[in-house]
Protein backbone atom coordinates (compact mmCIF):
# COMPACT_ATOMS: atom_id res chain seq x y z
CA UNK A 1 0.00 0.00 0.00
CA UNK A 2 1.48 3.34 -0.87
CA UNK A 3 -1.30 5.64 1.57
CA UNK A 4 -1.51 4.69 5.28
CA UNK A 5 -4.61 3.35 6.26
CA UNK A 6 -5.83 6.03 8.69
CA UNK A 7 -5.47 8.44 5.70
CA UNK A 8 -7.33 6.15 3.54
CA UNK A 9 -10.14 6.17 5.92
CA UNK A 10 -9.75 10.46 6.41
CA UNK A 11 -9.76 9.90 2.37
CA UNK A 12 -12.60 7.77 1.86
CA UNK A 13 -14.70 9.77 4.42
CA UNK A 14 -14.44 12.79 2.39
CA UNK A 15 -14.95 11.14 -0.90
CA UNK A 16 -18.05 9.82 0.68
CA UNK A 17 -19.55 13.07 2.01
CA UNK A 18 -17.78 15.05 -0.46
CA UNK A 19 -21.13 15.00 -3.14
CA UNK A 20 -24.78 15.78 -1.70
CA UNK A 21 -27.01 14.13 -3.58
CA UNK A 22 -24.73 10.78 -3.25
CA UNK A 23 -24.58 11.21 0.19
CA UNK A 24 -28.30 12.04 0.74
CA UNK A 25 -29.03 8.66 -1.10
CA UNK A 26 -26.38 6.77 1.11
CA UNK A 27 -28.00 8.20 4.21
CA UNK A 28 -31.42 7.52 3.13
CA UNK A 29 -30.52 3.31 2.11
CA UNK A 30 -28.86 3.44 5.59
CA UNK A 31 -31.22 4.95 7.55
CA UNK A 32 -34.06 2.52 5.91
CA UNK A 33 -31.68 -0.76 6.28
CA UNK A 34 -31.04 0.81 10.12
CA UNK A 35 -34.77 0.86 10.52
CA UNK A 36 -35.47 -2.05 8.96
CA UNK A 37 -33.47 -3.50 10.65
CA UNK A 38 -34.32 -2.86 13.96
CA UNK A 39 -37.78 -3.52 13.20
CA UNK A 40 -36.83 -6.83 12.35
CA UNK A 41 -34.81 -7.52 15.70
CA UNK A 42 -37.75 -6.15 17.89
CA UNK A 43 -39.88 -8.74 15.54
CA UNK A 44 -37.88 -11.81 16.46
CA UNK A 45 -37.65 -10.31 20.19
CA UNK A 46 -41.66 -10.36 19.97
CA UNK A 47 -41.44 -13.60 18.88
CA UNK A 48 -39.18 -15.25 20.91
CA UNK A 49 -40.74 -13.85 23.73
CA UNK A 50 -44.05 -14.69 23.17
CA UNK A 51 -43.38 -18.30 22.45
CA UNK A 52 -41.48 -18.49 25.39
CA UNK A 53 -44.54 -17.40 27.57
CA UNK A 54 -46.32 -20.15 25.51
CA UNK A 55 -43.99 -22.90 26.56
CA UNK A 56 -43.45 -21.38 30.19
CA UNK A 57 -47.34 -21.16 30.48
CA UNK A 58 -47.59 -24.74 29.42
CA UNK A 59 -45.14 -25.81 32.17
CA UNK A 60 -42.06 -25.34 30.16
CA UNK A 61 -38.61 -26.04 31.82
CA UNK A 62 -39.92 -29.31 34.22
CA UNK A 63 -39.69 -32.66 34.28
CA UNK A 64 -41.46 -35.36 35.48
CA UNK A 65 -39.71 -38.26 36.25
CA UNK A 66 -42.51 -41.17 36.77
CA UNK A 67 -42.97 -44.70 38.64
CA UNK A 68 -44.85 -46.76 36.73
CA UNK A 69 -48.73 -46.54 36.67
CA UNK A 70 -50.17 -46.56 40.51
CA UNK A 71 -46.77 -47.11 41.94
CA UNK A 72 -45.12 -45.41 44.55
CA UNK A 73 -41.89 -43.74 43.42
CA UNK A 74 -38.66 -44.82 45.03
CA UNK A 75 -37.79 -40.95 46.92
CA UNK A 76 -34.24 -41.25 45.92
CA UNK A 77 -35.58 -40.61 42.51
CA UNK A 78 -35.84 -37.13 43.38
CA UNK A 79 -32.18 -37.05 44.84
CA UNK A 80 -30.66 -38.37 42.15
CA UNK A 81 -32.69 -35.69 39.71
CA UNK A 82 -31.64 -33.27 42.27
CA UNK A 83 -27.92 -34.28 41.64
CA UNK A 84 -27.89 -33.53 38.69
CA UNK A 85 -25.63 -30.61 37.13
CA UNK A 86 -27.78 -27.60 35.87
CA UNK A 87 -31.13 -28.87 37.61
CA UNK A 88 -32.58 -26.24 39.86
CA UNK A 89 -35.02 -28.06 42.41
CA UNK A 90 -36.57 -31.04 42.62
CA UNK A 91 -39.52 -32.07 44.42
CA UNK A 92 -41.75 -34.94 44.92
CA UNK A 93 -45.62 -34.97 44.33
CA UNK A 94 -48.19 -37.92 45.11
CA UNK A 95 -50.56 -39.00 42.44
CA UNK A 96 -52.90 -36.88 41.97
CA UNK A 97 -56.89 -37.33 40.77
CA UNK A 98 -57.39 -34.37 39.21
CA UNK A 99 -54.68 -32.16 37.89
CA UNK A 100 -56.47 -30.54 35.25
CA UNK A 101 -58.72 -29.02 37.91
CA UNK A 102 -55.86 -27.64 40.02
CA UNK A 103 -54.50 -24.28 39.60
CA UNK A 104 -55.48 -20.47 40.41
CA UNK A 105 -58.93 -21.78 39.38
CA UNK A 106 -59.12 -24.30 41.96
CA UNK A 107 -58.51 -22.06 45.06
CA UNK A 108 -55.08 -20.79 44.93
CA UNK A 109 -55.28 -16.61 46.06
CA UNK A 110 -52.77 -14.24 45.03
CA UNK A 111 -53.47 -11.16 46.89
CA UNK A 112 -51.21 -7.88 45.74
CA UNK A 113 -51.13 -6.53 49.49
CA UNK A 114 -49.44 -3.78 48.28
CA UNK A 115 -46.59 -2.67 46.01
CA UNK A 116 -44.00 -5.05 47.19
CA UNK A 117 -45.62 -7.68 49.05
CA UNK A 118 -48.10 -10.41 47.84
CA UNK A 119 -50.25 -12.76 49.68
CA UNK A 120 -50.76 -16.30 48.07
CA UNK A 121 -53.05 -18.78 50.40
CA UNK A 122 -54.74 -21.94 49.87
CA UNK A 123 -57.35 -22.18 52.25
CA UNK A 124 -59.91 -24.37 51.11
CA UNK A 125 -57.45 -27.15 50.35
CA UNK A 126 -56.85 -27.65 53.98
CA UNK A 127 -53.42 -27.92 53.74
CA UNK A 128 -51.53 -24.61 54.34
CA UNK A 129 -49.07 -23.12 51.86
CA UNK A 130 -45.92 -22.80 54.30
CA UNK A 131 -42.87 -21.27 53.11
CA UNK A 132 -41.09 -24.92 53.66
CA UNK A 133 -43.10 -25.35 50.29
CA UNK A 134 -41.24 -23.27 47.87
CA UNK A 135 -38.53 -24.45 45.46
CA UNK A 136 -37.52 -21.52 43.96
CA UNK A 137 -34.78 -18.80 45.80
CA UNK A 138 -34.60 -15.73 45.07
CA UNK A 139 -37.16 -14.02 47.24
CA UNK A 140 -36.00 -11.43 49.41
CA UNK A 141 -38.47 -12.79 52.41
CA UNK A 142 -41.73 -14.73 52.83
CA UNK A 143 -43.81 -15.43 55.87
CA UNK A 144 -46.01 -18.18 56.72
CA UNK A 145 -49.14 -16.60 58.74
CA UNK A 146 -52.65 -17.63 58.38
CA UNK A 147 -52.83 -20.15 56.28
CA UNK A 148 -50.71 -18.36 53.47
CA UNK A 149 -47.56 -17.25 52.58
CA UNK A 150 -46.64 -13.61 52.23
CA UNK A 151 -44.16 -13.16 49.29
CA UNK A 152 -42.02 -9.60 49.83
CA UNK A 153 -40.85 -8.46 45.90
CA UNK A 154 -37.81 -7.03 45.87
CA UNK A 155 -38.10 -2.84 45.12
CA UNK A 156 -41.49 -4.20 43.48
CA UNK A 157 -39.84 -6.04 40.55
CA UNK A 158 -41.78 -9.60 39.91
CA UNK A 159 -39.46 -12.77 40.81
CA UNK A 160 -40.77 -15.84 38.96
CA UNK A 161 -42.04 -18.07 42.40
CA UNK A 162 -42.46 -21.89 42.30
CA UNK A 163 -44.24 -23.56 44.50
CA UNK A 164 -45.00 -27.32 44.69
CA UNK A 165 -48.24 -28.51 46.30
CA UNK A 166 -49.31 -32.50 47.18
CA UNK A 167 -51.77 -32.93 43.94
CA UNK A 168 -50.13 -30.55 41.78
CA UNK A 169 -47.32 -31.81 38.53
CA UNK A 170 -48.50 -28.58 36.53
CA UNK A 171 -47.43 -25.42 36.44
CA UNK A 172 -49.70 -22.14 36.92
CA UNK A 173 -49.39 -18.25 35.73
CA UNK A 174 -49.08 -15.68 38.52
CA UNK A 175 -47.04 -13.12 39.77
CA UNK A 176 -46.71 -10.97 37.30
CA UNK A 177 -45.78 -13.62 34.74
CA UNK A 178 -43.60 -15.97 37.15
CA UNK A 179 -44.97 -19.57 37.75
CA UNK A 180 -46.41 -21.26 40.88
CA UNK A 181 -45.68 -24.91 41.21
CA UNK A 182 -47.71 -26.04 44.36
CA UNK A 183 -47.36 -28.72 46.92
CA UNK A 184 -47.15 -29.71 50.03
CA UNK A 185 -45.37 -32.63 52.46
CA UNK A 186 -46.43 -35.85 50.94
CA UNK A 187 -46.31 -39.35 52.24
CA UNK A 188 -46.30 -41.81 48.76
CA UNK A 189 -44.80 -39.63 45.70
CA UNK A 190 -45.64 -41.10 42.46
CA UNK A 191 -43.76 -37.99 40.35
CA UNK A 192 -40.85 -36.06 41.29
CA UNK A 193 -41.14 -32.92 39.77
CA UNK A 194 -37.58 -31.37 38.48
CA UNK A 195 -37.35 -27.78 37.98
CA UNK A 196 -34.66 -27.10 35.17
CA UNK A 197 -33.61 -23.97 33.14
CA UNK A 198 -36.60 -23.99 30.32
CA UNK A 199 -33.42 -23.38 27.19
CA UNK A 200 -31.57 -26.48 28.86
CA UNK A 201 -34.57 -28.91 29.37
CA UNK A 202 -34.01 -30.93 26.04
CA UNK A 203 -30.19 -31.54 27.79
CA UNK A 204 -30.77 -32.28 31.04
CA UNK A 205 -33.88 -34.55 30.34
CA UNK A 206 -31.40 -36.99 28.95
CA UNK A 207 -29.09 -36.55 32.33
CA UNK A 208 -31.89 -37.02 34.44
CA UNK A 209 -33.11 -39.65 32.51
CA UNK A 210 -29.67 -41.63 32.92
CA UNK A 211 -29.97 -40.44 36.63
CA UNK A 212 -33.32 -42.26 37.31
CA UNK A 213 -33.48 -44.73 34.91
CA UNK A 214 -33.85 -47.47 37.92
CA UNK A 215 -36.69 -45.68 39.81
CA UNK A 216 -38.75 -44.83 36.48
CA UNK A 217 -39.28 -42.90 33.66
CA UNK A 218 -38.87 -39.05 32.46
CA UNK A 219 -40.96 -37.26 30.43
CA UNK A 220 -41.03 -33.54 29.89
CA UNK A 221 -44.58 -32.12 29.59
CA UNK A 222 -44.55 -29.64 27.67
CA UNK A 223 -42.74 -30.17 24.61
CA UNK A 224 -44.82 -32.42 22.10
CA UNK A 225 -42.32 -33.74 19.55
CA UNK A 226 -44.20 -31.33 17.24
CA UNK A 227 -42.88 -28.67 19.87
CA UNK A 228 -39.88 -29.74 20.70
CA UNK A 229 -38.12 -27.41 18.13
CA UNK A 230 -37.19 -25.07 17.42
CA UNK A 231 -35.70 -23.69 19.90
CA UNK A 232 -35.10 -19.67 20.78
CA UNK A 233 -31.71 -19.92 19.22
CA UNK A 234 -33.21 -21.80 15.78
CA UNK A 235 -36.29 -19.43 15.99
CA UNK A 236 -33.36 -16.50 15.59
CA UNK A 237 -31.33 -18.43 13.00
CA UNK A 238 -34.68 -19.00 11.01
CA UNK A 239 -35.43 -15.11 11.11
CA UNK A 240 -32.02 -14.13 10.15
CA UNK A 241 -31.97 -16.24 7.20
CA UNK A 242 -35.51 -15.04 5.61
CA UNK A 243 -34.72 -11.34 6.79
CA UNK A 244 -31.21 -10.53 6.38
CA UNK A 245 -30.01 -12.03 3.16
CA UNK A 246 -32.35 -10.26 1.79
CA UNK A 247 -32.16 -6.54 3.58
CA UNK A 248 -28.45 -7.25 3.28
CA UNK A 249 -28.25 -8.13 -0.93
CA UNK A 250 -30.54 -5.02 -1.13
CA UNK A 251 -28.51 -2.95 0.34
CA UNK A 252 -25.60 -4.02 -0.69
CA UNK A 253 -26.56 -3.90 -4.55
CA UNK A 254 -27.73 0.34 -3.35
CA UNK A 255 -24.10 0.50 -1.79
CA UNK A 256 -22.49 -0.59 -4.91
CA UNK A 257 -24.49 1.11 -7.77
CA UNK A 258 -23.84 4.68 -5.82
CA UNK A 259 -19.71 3.65 -5.39
CA UNK A 260 -20.23 2.13 -9.14
CA UNK A 261 -21.75 5.68 -10.32
CA UNK A 262 -20.01 8.12 -8.03
CA UNK A 263 -16.57 7.26 -7.87
CA UNK A 264 -15.44 5.52 -11.50
CA UNK A 265 -13.50 8.49 -12.14
CA UNK A 266 -12.19 9.47 -9.20
CA UNK A 267 -10.59 6.08 -9.00
CA UNK A 268 -8.51 7.16 -12.25
CA UNK A 269 -7.82 9.97 -10.45
CA UNK A 270 -6.59 8.97 -7.59
CA UNK A 271 -4.45 6.04 -9.67
CA UNK A 272 -2.95 8.92 -11.37
CA UNK A 273 -1.72 9.93 -7.46
CA UNK A 274 -0.10 7.25 -6.60
CA UNK A 275 -2.61 5.16 -4.73
CA UNK A 276 -1.77 1.33 -5.64
CA UNK A 277 -4.73 -1.51 -6.37
CA UNK A 278 -4.57 -2.45 -2.64
CA UNK A 279 -5.30 1.47 -1.40
CA UNK A 280 -8.28 1.35 -3.95
CA UNK A 281 -9.57 -2.07 -2.43
CA UNK A 282 -9.18 -0.56 0.88
CA UNK A 283 -10.56 2.62 0.68
CA UNK A 284 -13.94 0.11 -0.98
CA UNK A 285 -13.63 -1.98 1.78
CA UNK A 286 -13.89 0.77 4.21
CA UNK A 287 -16.53 2.64 2.14
CA UNK A 288 -18.59 -0.72 2.73
CA UNK A 289 -17.38 -1.49 6.14
CA UNK A 290 -18.69 2.18 7.16
CA UNK A 291 -21.90 1.86 4.97
CA UNK A 292 -22.80 -1.03 6.42
CA UNK A 293 -21.67 -0.99 9.87
CA UNK A 294 -23.18 2.46 10.82
CA UNK A 295 -26.35 1.51 10.33
CA UNK A 296 -26.30 -1.83 11.49
CA UNK A 297 -24.93 -0.64 14.89
CA UNK A 298 -26.89 1.86 14.92
CA UNK A 299 -30.03 -0.84 14.84
CA UNK A 300 -28.49 -2.73 17.71
CA UNK A 301 -27.87 0.65 19.88
CA UNK A 302 -31.34 1.51 19.17
CA UNK A 303 -32.65 -1.37 19.98
CA UNK A 304 -30.74 -1.90 23.09
CA UNK A 305 -31.55 1.07 24.14
CA UNK A 306 -35.11 0.93 23.56
CA UNK A 307 -35.35 -2.50 24.95
CA UNK A 308 -35.90 -1.94 28.57
CA UNK A 309 -37.22 -5.28 29.46
CA UNK A 310 -34.22 -7.04 28.31
CA UNK A 311 -36.40 -9.45 26.06
CA UNK A 312 -33.99 -9.43 23.03
CA UNK A 313 -31.95 -12.72 23.43
CA UNK A 314 -27.82 -11.94 22.65
CA UNK A 315 -27.73 -14.40 19.45
CA UNK A 316 -30.19 -11.94 17.75
CA UNK A 317 -27.89 -9.33 18.02
CA UNK A 318 -25.50 -11.52 15.56
CA UNK A 319 -22.17 -10.59 17.36
CA UNK A 320 -20.39 -12.84 15.96
CA UNK A 321 -21.13 -12.36 12.43
CA UNK A 322 -20.04 -8.85 13.39
CA UNK A 323 -16.66 -10.16 14.57
CA UNK A 324 -16.61 -12.18 11.80
CA UNK A 325 -16.83 -9.27 9.46
CA UNK A 326 -14.15 -7.34 11.34
CA UNK A 327 -11.65 -10.32 10.80
CA UNK A 328 -12.37 -11.41 7.14
CA UNK A 329 -12.03 -7.61 6.47
CA UNK A 330 -8.73 -7.05 7.98
CA UNK A 331 -7.45 -10.13 6.22
CA UNK A 332 -8.66 -9.43 2.57
CA UNK A 333 -6.78 -5.47 3.43
CA UNK A 334 -3.27 -7.35 4.34
CA UNK A 335 -3.76 -9.40 1.81
CA UNK A 336 -3.93 -6.71 -0.97
CA UNK A 337 -1.16 -4.50 0.63
CA UNK A 338 0.92 -7.65 0.64
CA UNK A 339 0.21 -8.22 -2.98
CA UNK A 340 0.63 -4.40 -3.23
CA UNK A 341 3.65 -4.74 -1.80
CA UNK A 342 5.17 -7.38 -3.96
CA UNK A 343 3.96 -6.24 -7.29
CA UNK A 344 5.42 -2.86 -7.09
CA UNK A 345 7.14 -1.78 -10.44
CA UNK A 346 9.85 0.18 -12.38
CA UNK A 347 10.08 1.25 -16.06
CA UNK A 348 13.17 0.87 -17.06
CA UNK A 349 12.43 -2.19 -19.76
CA UNK A 350 13.65 -2.93 -23.53
CA UNK A 351 11.07 -5.02 -25.98
CA UNK A 352 11.84 -9.14 -24.43
CA UNK A 353 12.81 -7.72 -21.00
CA UNK B 1 16.89 13.23 -14.11
CA UNK B 2 17.52 11.87 -17.29
CA UNK B 3 15.07 10.72 -20.18
CA UNK B 4 17.05 8.43 -22.64
CA UNK B 5 14.69 6.27 -26.04
CA UNK B 6 17.19 4.35 -27.95
CA UNK B 7 16.29 3.23 -31.88
CA UNK B 8 12.65 3.42 -29.86
CA UNK B 9 9.92 2.21 -32.67
CA UNK B 10 5.84 2.02 -31.66
CA UNK B 11 3.09 0.93 -33.30
CA UNK B 12 -0.54 1.41 -32.45
CA UNK B 13 -2.45 -1.34 -33.61
CA UNK B 14 -1.50 -1.76 -37.03
CA UNK B 15 0.06 1.36 -37.94
CA UNK B 16 3.75 2.29 -36.89
CA UNK B 17 3.51 5.83 -35.01
CA UNK B 18 7.51 6.20 -35.61
CA UNK B 19 10.59 3.96 -36.09
CA UNK B 20 14.16 4.26 -34.31
CA UNK B 21 13.85 7.35 -32.43
CA UNK B 22 17.05 8.33 -30.35
CA UNK B 23 16.84 11.25 -27.79
CA UNK B 24 18.59 12.09 -24.79
CA UNK B 25 17.59 14.44 -22.41
CA UNK B 26 19.39 15.66 -19.03
CA UNK B 27 16.70 17.98 -16.78
CA UNK B 28 15.63 20.33 -15.56
CA UNK B 29 14.32 21.91 -18.78
CA UNK B 30 11.31 21.91 -20.92
CA UNK B 31 11.07 19.76 -23.92
CA UNK B 32 8.07 20.15 -26.35
CA UNK B 33 6.92 16.86 -28.22
CA UNK B 34 5.07 17.91 -31.23
CA UNK B 35 3.62 16.83 -34.31
CA UNK B 36 0.17 16.12 -35.78
CA UNK B 37 -2.98 14.36 -34.45
CA UNK B 38 -1.84 10.81 -34.24
CA UNK B 39 1.91 11.07 -34.87
CA UNK B 40 2.09 9.18 -31.48
CA UNK B 41 2.59 12.05 -29.06
CA UNK B 42 0.74 10.55 -25.97
CA UNK B 43 1.76 6.69 -26.87
CA UNK B 44 5.36 8.29 -26.35
CA UNK B 45 4.34 10.00 -23.38
CA UNK B 46 2.44 6.43 -22.17
CA UNK B 47 5.92 5.04 -23.14
CA UNK B 48 7.82 7.03 -20.63
CA UNK B 49 5.44 6.48 -17.99
CA UNK B 50 5.53 2.82 -18.47
CA UNK B 51 2.16 2.10 -19.74
CA UNK B 52 3.29 1.20 -23.13
CA UNK B 53 5.67 -1.04 -24.04
CA UNK B 54 7.84 -0.22 -26.82
CA UNK B 55 7.93 -2.20 -30.06
CA UNK B 56 11.58 -1.91 -30.84
CA UNK B 57 14.16 0.05 -28.78
CA UNK B 58 14.55 0.61 -25.55
CA UNK B 59 13.61 3.54 -22.88
CA UNK B 60 15.37 4.67 -19.93
CA UNK B 61 13.96 7.19 -17.40
CA UNK B 62 15.33 8.30 -14.43
CA UNK B 63 14.56 8.04 -11.52
CA UNK B 64 11.69 6.26 -12.67
CA UNK B 65 9.86 6.09 -9.50
CA UNK B 66 9.61 10.24 -9.43
CA UNK B 67 7.51 10.50 -13.05
CA UNK B 68 4.25 12.40 -12.80
CA UNK B 69 1.94 12.62 -15.69
CA UNK B 70 -0.65 15.56 -16.18
CA UNK B 71 -3.23 14.50 -18.88
CA UNK B 72 -4.69 16.03 -21.07
CA UNK B 73 -8.48 17.58 -19.20
CA UNK B 74 -7.21 17.73 -16.12
CA UNK B 75 -8.87 15.55 -14.32
CA UNK B 76 -10.07 16.80 -10.70
CA UNK B 77 -11.84 15.32 -7.81
CA UNK B 78 -14.68 17.49 -9.06
CA UNK B 79 -17.01 17.86 -5.64
CA UNK B 80 -13.40 18.56 -3.55
CA UNK B 81 -12.29 22.29 -3.47
CA UNK B 82 -8.90 23.19 -4.93
CA UNK B 83 -7.24 22.82 -1.44
CA UNK B 84 -8.35 19.62 -1.28
CA UNK B 85 -7.15 18.28 -4.64
CA UNK B 86 -3.99 19.50 -3.56
CA UNK B 87 -3.98 17.50 -0.01
CA UNK B 88 -5.28 13.93 -1.78
CA UNK B 89 -2.17 14.21 -4.29
CA UNK B 90 0.14 14.24 -0.56
CA UNK B 91 -1.74 10.92 0.66
CA UNK B 92 0.36 8.68 -1.57
CA UNK B 93 3.62 9.48 0.46
CA UNK B 94 5.99 6.32 -0.72
CA UNK B 95 8.09 7.93 -2.71
CA UNK B 96 11.84 8.21 -1.06
CA UNK B 97 13.21 10.43 -3.49
CA UNK B 98 10.56 12.53 -3.01
CA UNK B 99 12.56 16.41 -1.93
CA UNK B 100 11.11 18.38 0.75
CA UNK B 101 7.53 19.57 -0.56
CA UNK B 102 6.53 22.92 -0.40
CA UNK B 103 3.72 23.70 1.24
CA UNK B 104 -0.21 23.67 -0.35
CA UNK B 105 -0.74 27.31 0.54
CA UNK B 106 2.89 28.35 -1.21
CA UNK B 107 2.22 25.91 -4.21
CA UNK B 108 -1.04 27.86 -5.00
CA UNK B 109 0.17 31.25 -4.49
CA UNK B 110 3.02 30.20 -6.87
CA UNK B 111 0.33 29.21 -9.32
CA UNK B 112 -1.94 32.28 -8.86
CA UNK B 113 -4.52 29.61 -7.57
CA UNK B 114 -4.70 31.19 -3.86
CA UNK B 115 -8.15 33.60 -4.09
CA UNK B 116 -9.74 29.98 -4.97
CA UNK B 117 -8.38 27.98 -2.25
CA UNK B 118 -12.11 26.90 -1.39
CA UNK B 119 -13.70 26.48 -4.38
CA UNK B 120 -14.86 23.30 -5.53
CA UNK B 121 -12.76 22.02 -8.58
CA UNK B 122 -16.25 21.86 -10.59
CA UNK B 123 -16.55 25.61 -10.95
CA UNK B 124 -13.13 26.07 -12.05
CA UNK B 125 -12.95 27.63 -16.24
CA UNK B 126 -10.71 24.94 -18.08
CA UNK B 127 -7.63 26.75 -18.05
CA UNK B 128 -7.49 27.26 -13.44
CA UNK B 129 -8.17 23.30 -13.70
CA UNK B 130 -5.00 22.82 -15.90
CA UNK B 131 -3.61 24.90 -13.56
CA UNK B 132 -4.67 23.18 -10.51
CA UNK B 133 -3.61 19.54 -12.28
CA UNK B 134 0.06 21.04 -12.52
CA UNK B 135 0.04 22.96 -9.17
CA UNK B 136 -1.17 19.34 -7.59
CA UNK B 137 1.89 17.65 -8.99
CA UNK B 138 4.51 20.26 -8.41
CA UNK B 139 3.63 19.86 -5.04
CA UNK B 140 5.06 16.69 -5.18
CA UNK B 141 8.45 18.10 -6.85
CA UNK B 142 8.58 15.45 -9.21
CA UNK B 143 12.02 14.74 -11.23
CA UNK B 144 10.14 14.26 -14.18
CA UNK B 145 6.94 15.65 -15.02
CA UNK B 146 4.94 14.93 -18.57
CA UNK B 147 1.94 16.45 -19.42
CA UNK B 148 -0.45 15.63 -22.15
CA UNK B 149 -2.01 18.81 -24.21
CA UNK B 150 -2.39 21.01 -21.17
CA UNK B 151 -3.47 23.71 -23.38
CA UNK B 152 -5.52 21.88 -25.27
CA UNK B 153 -8.87 24.06 -25.68
CA UNK B 154 -8.35 26.98 -23.43
CA UNK B 155 -7.88 30.86 -24.29
CA UNK B 156 -5.14 32.76 -24.47
CA UNK B 157 -5.02 34.08 -21.64
CA UNK B 158 -5.07 30.36 -19.67
CA UNK B 159 -2.71 29.84 -22.24
CA UNK B 160 0.06 31.88 -21.45
CA UNK B 161 -0.76 31.18 -17.27
CA UNK B 162 -0.69 27.43 -17.97
CA UNK B 163 2.86 27.98 -20.20
CA UNK B 164 3.92 30.20 -17.34
CA UNK B 165 3.71 27.25 -14.57
CA UNK B 166 5.11 24.72 -17.28
CA UNK B 167 8.22 27.06 -17.09
CA UNK B 168 8.41 27.42 -13.87
CA UNK B 169 8.26 24.14 -13.23
CA UNK B 170 11.44 23.15 -15.66
CA UNK B 171 13.23 25.81 -13.42
CA UNK B 172 13.83 22.54 -11.50
CA UNK B 173 11.81 19.84 -13.25
CA UNK B 174 12.35 17.78 -16.46
CA UNK B 175 8.95 18.80 -18.25
CA UNK B 176 8.28 16.85 -21.70
CA UNK B 177 4.84 18.57 -22.99
CA UNK B 178 3.02 17.17 -25.76
CA UNK B 179 1.36 20.09 -27.69
CA UNK B 180 -0.53 21.47 -30.46
CA UNK B 181 0.25 25.05 -29.45
CA UNK B 182 3.19 26.91 -30.55
CA UNK B 183 3.01 29.71 -27.72
CA UNK B 184 3.74 26.12 -25.27
CA UNK B 185 6.63 24.87 -28.00
CA UNK B 186 8.04 28.34 -28.69
CA UNK B 187 8.99 28.56 -24.55
CA UNK B 188 10.69 25.12 -24.90
CA UNK B 189 14.23 24.78 -24.66
CA UNK B 190 14.13 21.29 -27.01
CA UNK B 191 11.80 20.59 -29.34
CA UNK B 192 10.75 17.20 -30.61
CA UNK B 193 9.07 17.21 -33.84
CA UNK B 194 7.69 13.44 -34.20
CA UNK B 195 6.61 13.96 -37.82
CA UNK B 196 9.72 14.62 -39.11
CA UNK B 197 11.92 12.60 -36.61
CA UNK B 198 13.54 15.75 -36.07
CA UNK B 199 15.25 17.31 -33.06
Amino acid sequence: MNVPIAKLVVETMRAVWSRPVWALITVAACAAVGAGLAAIIVDDAHTISARQDLLTARGWGLVVVSSAAGETLDPRACAEAAGVDGVIAAGPVSATRDVKALGLDAGLSVTEVSIEVVRMSWPESGVDLTTAGLLTPGLQSLAGLGGGVFYLREGGVSVPVRVSRLDAPGRYQALDGGLLIVRSEIDSPSYCLVDVPPEEVENLALDIAAATVSFGTISVPSLSPSEASPTPGELVQQHRDRHFPLIAGAFLLIITAVRLLRSRRDRAIYRLLRFGRADLWTMGIIEYMFLMGVPVMSAFATVLLADQGNRVPTQVLGLREAALLCVVSTIVAVAFASLSAVGRNTHQFAPGA
Amino acid sequence: MRIEANSLSLIAGNRRLFADLNVAWDGPGLIAVIGPSGSGKSTFLSSLMGWTRPDEGSIVVQPASSVWLVPQNAPLLDSRTVHENLEVALLADDDTLLPSRRSIDETLAAYRLDHQTNVLAKHLSGGERQRVALARVALRQPHILLADEVTAGLDPASVKMVTEALCELASHTLVVVATHDERVWSASDIVLDLAERAI
